[in-house]
């Protein structure tokens, strides 16, 4: 499973469209290297809280954390194979297929779960 | 085929609008996803690594041209435009969003299809020989005995709640083509002395992370009494199967812990209580649902074609095709087609819009409407008269559905692996793709002659490693992805789990060892041998070294 990092980005799916998405500081993106970091134990438990209100608020499904490592430019990158794939957003073997890159979209009050007729 | 009768039609569509209740609930907040979860897993909706994942039913690997159709549309409307066919002989599509899948499922309702029970721990989709029906060998159509089950099985309240997953296998023909040893049931239609049709049952087989060969529980069940059989094994394993732990829940453990001859007698004693009044009419509801697979009224026909023989002379390629891709047919003048979907370095089993449309329409003008998907994840044409088979290659040269590698080196079965299963701990479909554009070579295919490599990307075993000739596990080690080669499976009668040849392989290296292990079978070989066969004779140990002379 992954390793244990100093650093953690927070990834979910989203609950309506299925994709994976991350917690940036302005809301939900499906950019993970806009993803916020946080750094240590305490700073990860509170990232996951905020991202468990929006599992909590019908927003997103499957909240975890994601240890990182940050690159030169400050960027998180996934040290797991599996979260590497995962930030792909598309299979390994199939380089151009279009990625389900969302609008980023709001986390917490100002984004609560539309009601969507289906 | 089966129809739905109005029954059928109401049981679907009351089920979509049902989950469709369900989703709303969901999106409003009034059904969290600790509620919800098992709601759409009994609808067939999986999360995965990238996006929500669709399973649908296909019984028993049948389905119409029409349908097929359907499923190119859906695949083309709500998804990325291809699908993903299966080892469970069902289709997977990848990319659905969760607000669209009660529309998905109104229009597979369209057609008489659905995705109940395509997980959760239930009677899953019931397989079968892809030749049903077709088959030179077969006794008889194991479809209606399939059918049966499906009716008796969908939403059965007492079997809705099992230890694990549980799935049926049927054959009905002389060669083991559905792999009936290695389910939870598996069922095998034969004529007893006095000429009395029957089964021969099996149970307790399975792969996972703990394969097991099933034990034969009974050699003859009259066909009269193949639900109160199947009923009693399921009770059995309803009241003893273990739910303390999933990963021992499946009736295999229980058989084998407790024994076979226990088992057997356990199920024996549940057998005698239940009453013969109280069952469904079987005998009476196969005949019902027999009328729907009733044999076509084949043309009389040559059994050989002067216009095939014509073609065959001609052309190299179509010979090489029909060598390879056509199977026996029960009538003369026809033939079982293979469509390949192993074409060099593409995804095992995936089909795009366009191709699934493409084989809708070989299916129309060449096959009576009717298509099958098989456990290699293949698409077959049941009934080909051998004079079209030209006009069929050239249609399936242009939707590039011609590949002829039928049960050859590069038909690999792979499982989706992480490149999309939440549950993977490695990749398979880039393994297979490397490990067919290394024996791209047709002629260098046909040499090496009929081989299963079969990869899975964890221990789950989707991808059926454990009966392949060649079984490949992709695993974790140490941070990276690594491959554990097994040598020897057998899916047929012959069965036999394959055994684990020594030190996994990292990503780059399997390709490498497998080459390797080829060449040295085609140098060992004697004349007229198979790989499994020269695999039998010089032993696992001695196969296993040359895999381990590349590394």
């Amino acid at each position: 499973m992954a390793k244990k990092s100093a650093f953690n980005i927070v990834t979910a799916n989203h609950l309506l469209e299925g994709h994976s998405v991350f917690l940036s500081e302005d809301g939900w993106t499906g950019d993970h290297r806009a993803a916020r970091i946080a750094s240590g134990p305490e700073e990860a438990a509170e990232l996951e809280a905020l991202a468990q209100a929006d599992e909590d608020g019908n927003r997103v499904v499957g909240v975890y954390l994601v240890a990182v490592e940050v690159d030169e430019s400050g960027a998180p990158e996934p040290i797991h194979y599996r979260e590497k794939m995962r930030v792909r957003a598309r299979p390994s073997f199939w380089p151009d297929a279009p990625k389900p890159r969302p609008a980023r979209f709001p986390a917490g009050d100002q984004g609560k779960a539309q009601h969507v007729s289906i | 085929m089966y129809r739905y009768d109005e029954f059928d039609h109401q049981f679907v569509r009351e089920r979509v609008a049902q989950f469709r209740g369900q989703v709303e609930r969901r999106l409003s907040g009034a059904l969290n996803e600790e509620e919800f979860k098992p709601l759409r897993l009994m609808n067939g909706l999986y999360l995965q690594l990238h996006a929500y994942m669709l399973r649908v039913a296909i019984p028993y690997g049948t389905l119409s041209s029409r349908q097929m159709r359907k499923l190119a549309d859906i695949a083309e409307r709500y998804d990325r435009g291809y699908g993903h066919f299966t080892t469970r002989q069902n289709i997977q599509l990848n990319w659905p969003k969760l607000k669209d899948v009660p529309d998905i499922l109104d229009e597979l309702a369209d057609v008489e299809m659905h995705a109940i029970q395509t997980s959760g721990n239930c009677i899953r989709n019931v397989t079968a020989d892809p030749y049903s029906g077709v088959a030179a060998d077969e006794i008889a159509d194991p479809r209606p005995t399939c059918e049966l089950l499906r009716q008796w099985s969908s939403n059965h309240p007492e079997f809705s709640f099992l230890p694990r997953k549980f799935k049926i296998a049927v054959t009905g023909a002389g060669a083991d083509r559905a792999v009936i040893k290695f389910h939870d049931i598996g069922l095998r239609i034969v004529e007893s002395d006095e000429g009395r049709v029957g089964y021969e049952v099996w149970a307790g087989g399975g792969l996972g992370r703990t394969p097991m060969i099933g034990i034969k529980v009974r050699d003859f069940v009259p066909a009269v009494d193949l639900l109160r059989y199947v009923e009693a094994i399921m009770r059995v394993y309803n009241a003893e199967g273990r739910r303390d732990n999933k990963y021992k829940a499946r009736i295999k453990i229980l058989v084998h812990e407790k024994g076979g001859e226990a088992f057997r007698d356990a199920v024996e004693g549940e057998f005698a209580r239940i009453p013969l009044d109280e069952s469904i009419p079987v005998e009476k509801e196969l005949a019902r649902i027999q009328q729907f697979f009733t044999p076509p009224a084949y043309e009389t026909l040559p059994d050989t074609s002067e216009v095939l023989a014509g073609s065959l002379a001609a052309q190299p390629d179509f010979a090489r095709w029909v060598r390879v891709n056509t199977r026996p047919h029960k009538a003369p003048g026809y033939t079982i087609a293979v469509i390949s979907l192993k074409p060099t370095g593409g995804a095992p089993g995936d089909a795009t819009a366009e191709q699934i449309r493409a084989m809708a329409a070989a299916a129309d003008k060449f096959s009576l409407g009717e298509l099958r998907v098989s456990a290699e994840q293949n698409i077959i044409l049941p009934y080909v008269k051998k004079s079209d088979l030209h006009a069929l290659w050239q249609d399936l040269e242009d939707g590039e559905l011609a590949s002829a590698n039928a049960e050859l080196i590069s038909d690999v079965v792979a499982c989706p692996g992480l490149d999309y299963c939440a549950l993977a701990t490695a990749r398979s479909i880039p393994i297979a793709q490397e490990i067919t554009e290394r024996f791209a070579d047709p002629a260098l295919q046909e040499k090496i002659g009929p081989i299963r490599i079969k990869i899975s990307g964890c221990i789950n075993a989707c991808g059926h490693h454990h009966v392949g000739d060649i079984g490949i596990l992709g695993l974790e080690k140490t941070g990276a992805e690594a491959y554990q080669i097994t040598l020897g499976g057998d899916p047929t009668d012959s069965a036999a789990i394959g055994e684990r040849s020594g030190p996994g392989f990292p990503a780059e290296g399997v390709a490498d060892a497998i080459e390797k292990l080829i060449h040295f079978y085609l140098e060992k070989r004697r004349d007229g041998e198979n790989f499994r066969q020269t695999y039998q004779r010089l032993g696992h140990n001695v196969m296993k070294e040359a895999l381990y002379a590349a590394h």
